[in-house]
Parts: C-alpha cells; sequence; structure tokens
C-alpha cells in the first residue's frame, strides 16, 4: 500500500480520520439500546433503575437547590456521591435539559423516573460529547506521539488485538 | 507510522468496557479517564520546563475531581511526580506541585465551604461531601450497590465447581 497523490478515501493517510468516525457511529448504535434499569417497575420512594435515573436525579437536584444542600438532599434516592465536577458537569447538562428538553424533564421530585425517548437521545449526547471532546481527542493526541517513536512492525499482532476486541464487543452485545 | 496510529487508536477507542459502560449502561467515565489521558499526555512531554508537567497536575486533579475511582492512578502519577521532582530543584518543584494540586481543589470545593448553612458550618459540609464520596459510615454493604453478588455468586460458584469434579 503506498500513498496516492490524488488521495483516494480510502488511502493509507485517510485512514486514521475514518477511526473516530466509525468509533462515533459504534457508540451511537450501542446508545440505540436499553440502559441499565430502563422501564423497570418503580414507586417514587424506593431508588429505582440504574445510573441513568442516577445521573438525571443529579441534574434534577443540581439545578433546583443550591449547592450547599447538594450533598445532603436524600441520600436514600441515589444522592449525589461524586466529586465536585462530575456535580458542575451536572449542573450545565440540567440546566441545558431544563431550557431545551423542557422543565418537566428535570422538575424536582415530580422528573423521578423520567424516561421519554427525546430526553434519552439528550442525555446519550452528553456523552458522547464529553466523549468526543476528551476521550477522543487525548488517544489521538498519545498516539500521535507514540506513532512517531515506533515503527509499525508490530501491526500484525496489534490487528489481532482489534479483531478479538471487535469479538468481544459483538458478543457482549 | 500510519499503521500504528490506525490500529492503536482504534484499539484504545474500541475498548468494549468503556463503550458498554458509558454508552450502553450510561455513565461518564470517559470524561474522568480522557482528562486523565491529557495529564498524562502533559506529564510525558519530554522537555527541560517542569511547565507541562504542572499542567498534567493540574488536569489529573480534575479527573479526580470528577470521578474519585481515577485514584487508582494516583500512587502512580505521585511516584512519576515525585521522581522528576528528585531531579534537580526539589523543593522548588515540589512546592509548585503543592499549589498547583491545593489550588485545583479549591478551585472546586471552595463554595461547598463558603456558602454553607450557618447551622452545619463550612468545614462540616466539606466532611459531608467526603462522606458521601467515601462512604465508610453507611457500611459496604449497601442495598442499592449490589456488592453482596459480587462476593457472594463467586464464592457459589466455587462450591457448585468442587460438588461437581468431586
Amino acid at each position: 500500500m503506498s500513498v496516492t497523490k490524488e488521495e483516494s478515501p480510502w488511502s493509507v493517510s485517510v485512514l486514521p480520520l475514518w477511526v473516530p468516525i466509525g468509533m462515533i457511529i459504534m457508540r451511537i448504535l450501542v446508545g440505540l439500546n436499553g440502559h441499565s434499569g430502563e422501564g423497570e417497575d418503580h414507586n417514587l420512594e424506593a431508588a429505582y433503575g440504574g445510573d441513568y435515573e442516577a445521573q438525571r436525579h443529579w441534574m434534577e437536584l443540581t439545578i433546583h437547590l443550591p449547592i450547599q444542600k447538594w450533598y445532603f438532599y436524600d441520600p436514600s434516592y441515589w444522592g449525589l456521591d461524586y466529586p465536585p465536577l462530575t456535580a458542575y458537569y451536572s449542573y450545565v447538562c440540567g440546566l441545558a435539559s431544563h431550557y431545551w428538553m423542557g422543565s418537566e424533564t428535570v422538575a424536582l421530585f415530580d422528573s423521578r423516573g423520567y424516561e421519554e425517548a427525546m430526553h434519552k437521545v439528550f442525555m446519550r449526547w452528553t456523552v458522547l460529547v464529553v466523549d468526543c471532546a476528551l476521550y477522543f481527542t487525548s488517544v489521538i493526541a498519545l498516539t500521535w506521539r507514540l506513532s512517531r517513536r515506533y515503527e509499525s512492525n508490530n501491526r500484525k499482532r496489534v490487528f489481532v488485538c482489534m479483531v478479538l476486541v471487535a469479538l468481544a464487543q459483538v458478543r457482549n452485545d | 507510522m500510519i499503521h500504528f496510529l490506525v490500529c492503536e487508536s482504534a484499539f484504545s477507542l474500541l475498548k468494549p468496557g468503556i463503550t458498554l459502560i458509558d454508552h450502553g449502561h450510561f455513565q461518564y467515565n470517559t470524561m474522568s479517564l480522557g482528562l486523565a489521558l491529557w495529564s498524562f499526555h502533559f506529564m510525558t512531554i519530554s522537555s527541560k520546563s517542569f511547565f507541562p508537567k504542572v499542567i498534567g497536575a493540574f488536569l489529573f486533579c480534575m479527573a479526580l475531581n470528577f470521578k474519585q475511582m481515577t485514584l487508582y492512578y494516583a500512587p502512580a502519577v505521585f511516584s512519576f511526580l515525585m521522581g522528576k521532582c528528585c531531579v534537580v530543584d526539589f523543593f522548588k518543584r515540589f512546592s509548585f506541585l503543592g499549589i498547583t494540586v491545593i489550588f485545583s481543589f479549591a478551585l472546586l470545593w471552595w463554595p461547598f465551604y463558603f456558602y454553607a448553612d450557618a447551622e452545619v458550618g463550612g468545614v462540616q459540609s466539606l466532611m459531608q461531601v467526603i462522606l458521601r464520596l467515601f462512604p465508610f459510615q453507611r457500611g459496604l454493604f449497601e442495598g442499592k450497590v449490589s456488592i453482596e453478588n459480587f462476593m457472594i455468586r463467586p464464592r457459589i460458584k466455587c462450591v457448585d465447581f468442587f460438588h461437581y469434579y468431586h
């Protein structure tokens, strides 16, 4: 394989661009499936569901309560138990949800167990944006540095690892 | 070089655990992981200046403040930075790092102290945050987190295994 002058989309030098695109598509496809605890029976008192409800609940409590109440509010129903930066990010996402997706999505107490499809899309986006902005960029930055240091003589081995990982992915789904 | 770039970045980004937990199960691990990787990137830049290490320390504190699980990396990061301090100018470098860490934590934690309710008090309010993060007082076997499953199920499996083979 050699680098061509006219740069077809499959030529080697354009290949790195396809990696993030493919990974984003894969993440969207995974996100189309359900989250943990989706559609479980629940009443308002008992903690129900999984981390989706927890994160939504943190958005709800951070935008409605003053900051000194955040870590005191109802610890039995998904009380906030992550460090402050998570709380601030929940606050930002909560405001976005409040103004874009409607106030009922993060209404204090009344929105417990809120699982509308459009809001789920919004929640998936909040993850994907962070993923692309921080994780993708950091991985690309580090691999870019490493790729200048090493030659690709262990390419075959890495490829085998990749295929194994892909198989594991399919099996888990 | 380009093969390495493609394969290695694809390999890192394909990691099924990250994808499934963040985009399937729903968590924000990539935020703390991304911040931690950026901090490793800055810490390992080969430069005469100590400044990239300071930026790395700041980013690592941010990662630590997003998810306390990042503490797993903390011993390695601490040892690495201590090693870099020991090369030359130990006290200068060490105090730089110390100030960075204190500054970044203060940046995120000050509202919990200054806006605390009068009847609770600033110190108690900070203690509440810490107790929520490291819930020693409520016990390891809290109902909603299924540590019981993790601890009991392997044991049942072992028992089954021995019953089957003996």
